[in-house]
């Protein structure tokens, strides 16, 4: 009788996904930025046959019963809890380190001096972005290179040994700033401005805090300022409590990441205010070239409304471009542009201002096709020449 | 269609049960049978047509009159078997080694269209050609009908991964069988028991040892090097004895008894044991349907052990079509060979945790062979398992969260734990008596396959689609 009864409870759970289906009796979590098929694959005899239409229905399955958001949640919360790891595969995603600290791989390997290795040295990498800055400044345009702060080097206490190899190798950066430094290239890092006693990094994300990345901000407008405080607001960062902030009970790890997140389009909780002391007319017109962190920045400078426009050049294996204009869906879910105009000269001219960002483990991999058009002073007199002609 | 996926478990198989329960019973084989070449047509829909085909040619040549006098009927079964087994499995590798030879002549290479093989043809091939066998030596009579014999070499639980079924085996339950409450409460909770050791501890495990044989050989310490293998070792083994577990409960719950196709092989005192011990229903068909055949152990004793050699040696290139698997199969002969000569006697004198320890060694050194792609690939691990100046070194590239994380160590600590515990008298001694005491046993038992269940499919969603080893063989 009582294996009977098991055997009934076993098959009701069989059903239970059908049944949460139609009548959704079970709340869902919601879940951040997890990609979720709605749409109910197409079938074909093309996609019956090369079992293409199977592989979907069996994704849209997982994810459209209404036990999705819960099933992650709770997988989360194990490999969290139980485990502390921040991700099944050590390969991919996020790493956690002491305190259950989240890291993002290229940040450890910044740490460990491993960069992705590149044919340019510092010096010749120095000597083109000396060469754009002067291109831009002889057009009456401001340029900025901004070194990306960096979770691994300011919070090295949460960098557990297994994070770490042997074999000390010197950081890319560390090569590259003599270099600039030797040919008065305008740069900010912008980590060496932080407070060391203030954490701008949460631990449960891998990259700044919404509140980091205000003082961030703030720290390039008065690099930018020193020349022309008159175009630039005058600002401070307060902190405060947010109800939306997550709590350390908060289990599923999207939901943790109160940062600017892996990936542009990740959503952060704001934990601070600005207090705009000087606000200005905006008038500029600004290009920002990098990864994540200089999209934050202007994310910020959109909030002050600083500037007349904004653009985003990110790079990684194609060409992405975001601007002011563009929808928040557009920047949330970015298509490549094959738009060679946005790797122009003529295009970064028409802009005032050029805010121009590496990592250190991906050295000018981001940035580093429109670098390629300073290799030498060729392209800019043929820029020069076509702009006589015209 | 994989046992470990959500339609499986959450409508293929909620469905079939349903149906099957409430057909009566001159119908309950027909709802099986359709049950089956859905799931094999779910996968492999232009795959499907064949197995219909060469079933019915295997039904009919067993109908002809004088199938039972006339051996080329046999030989004819067989072979027509076999070349469809050869077309989807071996065409690629006996081609690329043409245009090998013909490189070296100067001869401009064949073209072809890749063939990709579909999961379970050398499964249901040998099953198939175990019928006609099994016929013609008359320890079973034929089929009595055609979708009789189509369910035996169709029935989803053992289509795809086996356990190899014998028609003797099964062709008496097909005819007829109950299923009790207590076969289909032994059956959920062997299916539970089987997930969750493929998705708790194989697909976990397989991610170290995915990460480490992914890497440049040459880069890797020892440590490294053994525990990519080591991870490999019991990924494999989580993997395919959690399928078989799967595939026994689950034709349990249809009421069909499958031959257990693992017992803790890594226990084993020898190579012969672990072939005992490690698919017992792939050696057993080797046994009954190539080693005796060749003469078995009636021959003379060099014929025996040149018999054996050649057995394993198959054995290799039925797993995989490559030098590699060959090779594996060579090694796994060798040592039976050895056993016999010699190995045997000098091993019965030794303590048992030494022989379990050489023996897994041996083991362990063969499927370095077995999850390498190339021979090349092989010797450098090799190289770097034995690279004893490496031993306290780091890795000069990698860090070690990068290769395996906390959960990675537990889970490895956990499948060494399961694996070798029961090698202890105490740790043996002490569960049992624990068990012998539990009062709830039911109780413990099910809810103990209810948690694995839980655990794998949240598992599953998490991580998606993740095939079993043995569909590629």
């Amino acid at each position: 009788m009582t294996k009977r009864i098991l055997n009934i409870f076993f098959f009701a759970l069989l059903v239970v996904p059908a049944i949460q289906y139609f009548s959704r009796i079970i709340p869902e979590p919601g879940l951040h930025n997890v990609p979720v098929e709605r749409r109910f694959p197409k079938a074909s005899k093309e996609s019956l046959l090369s079992v293409k239409f199977q592989n979907s229905l069996e994704r849209w399955l997982i994810q459209n019963t209404g036990l999705f958001g819960g099933m992650v949640y709770l997988q989360n919360s194990i490999n969290y809890h139980l485990f502390h790891t921040a991700s099944s595969d050590p390969t991919k995603g996020s790493l956690m380190g002491n305190e259950r600290s989240l890291f993002d791989r290229i940040y450890v390997n910044d740490l460990n001096g491993r960069y992705r290795s590149t044919p340019l040295t510092p010096e010749v990498i120095a000597e083109r972005l000396k060469r754009m800055q002067d291109f831009l400044q002889a057009n009456g345009k401001q340029f900025l290179f901004v070194i990306h702060p960096n979770k691994a080097l300011f919070q090295p206490e949460w960098v557990p040994s297994s994070f770490r190899i042997g074999r000390s190798r010197p950081r890319f950066m560390d090569q590259l700033r003599p270099a600039l430094d030797k040919l008065d290239v305008n740069y900010l890092e912008v980590g060496t401005k932080f407070d060391p006693a203030v954490s701008y990094f949460p631990k449960s994300g891998a990259h700044l805090s919404y509140y980091g990345m205000c003082v961030g901000t703030r720290e390039v407008v008065k690099a930018l300022a020193q020349k022309a405080p008159k175009l630039f607001p005058e600002f401070e960062c307060v902190r405060k409590a947010s109800d939306r902030a997550p709590k350390e009970n908060e289990l599923d790890l999207t939901d943790l990441l109160n940062a600017w997140g892996l990936y542009p389009s990740q959503a952060a909780v704001p934990d601070f205010t600005m207090e705009v002391s000087r606000p200005v007319v905006p008038k500029l017109k600004v290009l920002f070239s990098g990864t994540s962190y200089v999209f934050g920045l202007m994310k910020v400078f959109d909030e002050l409304k600083a500037f007349a426009q904004t653009d985003f050049l990110f790079y990684e294996k194609s060409l992405y471009s975001y601007s002011k204009d563009s929808t928040e869906r557009d920047r949330r879910a970015p298509h490549p542009v094959n738009n060679k105009k946005h790797l122009s000269l003529a295009y970064l001219l028409s802009h005032d201002l050029v805010i121009f960002e590496s990592t250190d483990a991906r050295v000018f991999q981001v940035g580093g096709k429109i670098l390629h058009k300073f290799k030498d002073n060729e392209r800019i007199e043929r820029f020069y020449e076509r702009i006589q002609k015209n | 269609m994989v046992f470990s996926s959500f339609f499986f478990i959450f409508l293929f198989l909620p469905l079939t049960l349903l149906a099957y329960w409430l057909a009566p019973k001159s119908f309950k084989n027909l709802v099986l049978l359709l049950a089956s070449l859905f799931f094999y047509a779910w996968g492999a829909p232009e795959v499907v047509l064949i197995l219909f085909v060469s079933s019915l040619v295997d039904f009919a040549l067993t109908k002809q009159k004088n199938f039972l006098s006339n051996k080329w009927y046999l030989i004819f079964g067989i072979a027509f078997n076999l070349s469809i087994l050869f077309y989807f499995k071996y065409t690629n590798f006996f081609l690329d080694q043409v245009n090998l030879l013909g490189d070296g002549l100067g001869f401009m290479p064949l073209e072809w269209k890749r063939i990709i093989l579909p999961a379970g043809v050398s499964f249901f091939t040998f099953e198939k050609i175990s019928y006609l066998i099994d016929v013609f030596k008359r320890t079973a009579p034929p089929a009595a009908k055609f979708s009789d014999y189509l369910l035996f070499a169709s029935l989803f639980p053992h289509l795809i991964a086996g356990p190899i079924l014998k028609y003797h085996d099964l062709a008496s339950q097909i005819r007829e069988r109950t299923c009790s409450s207590d076969d289909f409460y032994e059956g959920w909770t062997r299916f539970c028991l089987g997930l969750g050791k493929k998705i708790l501890i194989a697909d976990e495990v397989a991610r170290v040892a995915n990460g480490i044989f992914a890497l440049n050989p040459t880069e890797l310490t020892l440590p490294y090097a053994w525990l990519g293998v080591l991870a490999y070792t019991f990924q494999i083994y989580f993997d395919f004895s959690g399928y078989s577990d799967m595939a026994i409960g689950l034709a349990r719950m249809f009421g069909f008894r499958f031959i257990e196709n693992f017992n803790m092989p890594y226990l084993s005192q020898s190579i012969s044991e672990f072939w005992r011990r490690w698919h017992i229903s792939l050696g057993n068909w080797m046994k009954e349907y190539l080693y005796i055949p060749l003469g078995g152990n009636r021959v003379s004793l060099g014929r025996s052990y040149l018999n054996l050699v050649v057995v394993f040696t198959l054995s290799g290139f039925w797993h995989g079509a490559s030098w590699a698997f060959v090779a594996w199969g060579l090694w796994h002969g060798l040592f039976l060979v050895l056993d016999r000569v010699f190995l045997n006697r000098i091993t019965a004198k030794l303590p048992k945790f030494i022989n379990v320890t050489f023996t897994f060694f041996l083991v362990v050194i063969g499927w370095v062979l077995f999850r390498s792609p190339t021979f090349e690939q092989a010797a450098a691990i090799y190289s770097r398992m034995f690279d004893f100046g490496t031993l306290f070194s780091q890795m000069p590239n990698y860090y070690e969260a990068e290769i395996i994380n906390t959960k990675g160590w537990m889970l490895f600590a956990l499948a060494a734990i399961i694996t070798f515990a029961p090698l202890s008298s105490t740790v043996n001694s002490v569960l049992n008596s624990l068990w012998a005491k539990c009062p709830a046993k039911l109780i413990v038992r099910s809810v103990a396959a209810l948690i694995l269940l839980g655990l794998s499919v949240v598992s599953m969603a998490e991580s998606g689609f993740s095939p079993f080893l043995y569909y590629q063989f």
